[in-house]
């Protein structure tokens, strides 16, 4: 039973490794963070294994604990670190307009992680509204406030001369 | 719209070339495994919390009114064949097994293993073993001191007596995933014993051995010199077996920063297989290479400030070593400096180890 269990997993998970990073890198918008992130996902996922695998839809089951395994890493205090790297974070290659991708990239980067998670959710999972709430967890006047909040922000951070959005003092425990 | 622009921005990183995956599978499944134990031994603990927590506060009412009575504690029935011995302050071997997953090992206050019934059997009893005075007898129910989940696991109603274990009597609870047997191996130093069936945990206990001459003393695989006196090894994790505990995994503490298994979610205390496939733990912080090693620099890893961890090499296929230091927010020594003048490493053989990590 514990080999199946072990083999199907194993079979899962190999392959889809890589989706599943570079949803964490949208949400971390770091390649350590995104692979810690998937690193706890997949060992929750096993143990959870059996419940996962007689979901209707297993990858919207794994989609839904790596959302709310970044939003639980970043309310715990553990995650609350100071980076002592000068390293510049990975930029994607080949962008047109490079300075306005930074810009936003930067500027996503800089929203609270629930705002961002709803980004992700909305802007790259194509997921609705409703579809959205049930994945976090709340309701769905919540993430349309949360998507207009973060859209706000990053209209502000876009105008020429404004800061990056500046987190609040509460979303400041929140980040990492 | 910068919704599209949004979309555009997710695209690009979706369409990025993947860096080098740090992620590990066979890692997650060993965590998941260890999880999965942790989840068993609740369901046998909890319930024995819940009722030390309503005795606890029942007790507390019947103070408060004036009406408590000692309880006694059950009586030895038979001398043990190690009322001898002191009960531990380090963890020593179980004879006649070649292999114990050693899952926690704090040699100041408690000493939680987990054996496998076989070399290939993901599900093996637990055993907890706290040293003495960490445990008391009350009314028939077993109370032990909180340091961390196996004092959660220990504790509880004792229920029926079965068998003698050690010279002492054992007591075997029954419920929905197992039971579990406890019985004193020193004077006033209990251990319990999860398993199927009693039959089960009585034959696995007579397997069991304590005491400082069954094993010789745990060897470390690296020396710190120079620091300062109040630097000591907090805990250590590993994997025994024929004598040397293997895949390391230590813990140094300055003394400023207490160090309990509690303090480290279930998630963390797993054997080092862990580690062989995820070298350096989910710590967050940067990597440095330092005198030729890799070296993971977090400055907090749950709730610890400034970390210093790396992974030492391996004794052998999938026996690797990590060392963690907590220096705290002021160390008198720099991580950096710590490693480059203050750290010396004995290689693989086991035979080159010291008793004396500290000195």
């Amino acid at each position: 039973m514990t080999a199946s269990r072990d083999a199907d997993f194993t079979e899962y998970v190999s392959g889809s490794v890589a989706w599943l990073r570079r949803l964490a890198f949208m949400l971390c918008h770091d390649w350590h963070g995104a692979d810690d992130l998937v690193q706890a996902t997949i060992t929750r996922l096993y143990v959870r294994w059996h419940q996962a695998a007689a979901a209707d839809n297993l990858d919207a089951y794994v989609r839904t604990m790596l959302v709310r395994e970044f939003l639980h890493q970043r309310r715990s205090s553990w995650a609350r670190r100071v980076q002592v790297t000068d390293e510049v974070p990975p930029l994607p290659a080949n962008v047109p307009d490079q300075d306005a991708a930074i810009d936003l990239e930067t500027a996503l980067a800089g929203l609270p992680p629930r705002q961002r998670a709803v980004l992700v959710l909305r802007f790259h999972c194509d997921l609705s509204v409703e579809q959205s709430a049930a994945l976090l967890g709340c309701s769905q006047g919540n993430v349309k406030s949360q998507t207009a909040r973060a859209l706000a922000a990053l209209r502000r951070s876009l105008e020429p001369g404004a800061a990056p959005p500046r987190p609040s003092r509460e979303e400041m425990t929140d980040r990492a | 719209m910068l919704e599209d622009d949004i979309r555009e921005v997710y695209q690009r990183m979706n369409d990025m070339d993947l860096p080098p995956s740090r992620v590990s599978v066979p890692a997650a499944r060993t965590r998941g495994r260890v999880r999965l134990r942790w989840r068993r031994a609740s369901a046998v603990g909890a319930p024995a919390f819940a009722a030390s927590a309503v005795a606890v506060i029942a007790l507390a009412g019947t103070l408060l009114t004036g009406s408590a009575k000692p309880a006694q504690a059950p009586g030895r029935h038979a001398p043990s064949r190690f009322s001898s011995l002191r009960p531990y302050a380090w963890f020593e071997n179980l004879t006649r097994r070649q292999v114990v997953d050693v899952e926690e090992l704090n040699p100041a206050q408690e000493v939680l293993l987990a054996y496998p019934r076989s070399a290939l059997a993901n599900s093996g009893g637990l055993l907890v073993v706290r040293p003495a005075g960490a445990c008391h007898v009350r009314a028939g129910e077993l109370r032990c001191s909180n340091a961390g989940p196996a004092a959660v696991y220990i504790s509880g109603r004792l229920g029926q007596r079965a068998g003698i274990v050690d010279g002492s009597p054992a007591y075997w609870r029954q419920s929905a995933s197992g039971g579990l047997l406890r019985w004193q191996y020193a004077p006033g130093a209990w251990a319990a014993l999860s398993d199927g069936t009693l039959r089960e945990a009585l034959q696995e206990s007579t397997q069991i051995r304590f005491g400082p001459k069954v094993a010789p003393p745990v060897r470390f695989p690296f020396r710190l010199t120079g620091v300062p006196a109040s630097w000591r090894v907090g805990w250590v994790t590993g994997y025994w077996g024929n004598g040397v505990l293997y895949d390391t995994w230590a813990i140094i503490t300055t003394g400023r920063t207490a160090v309990s298994p509690a303090a480290l979610p279930p998630t963390d205390i797993g054997p080092a297989p862990v580690l062989a496939a995820f070298p350096l733990p989910l710590c967050g912080g940067v990597t440095r290479k330092l005198a030729g090693r890799t070296v993971a620099l977090c400055d907090s890893y749950h709730g610890a400030p400034h970390i210093l961890m790396t992974s030492l090499g391996r004794v052998r296929p999938s026996s690797p070593v990590t060392l963690q230091i907590r220096v705290g927010a002021n160390p008198a020594i720099g991580l950096v400096d710590l490693f480059e003048h203050h750290l010396r490493l004995f290689g693989p053989n086991p035979e080159h180890w010291t008793t004396l990590p500290i000195g």
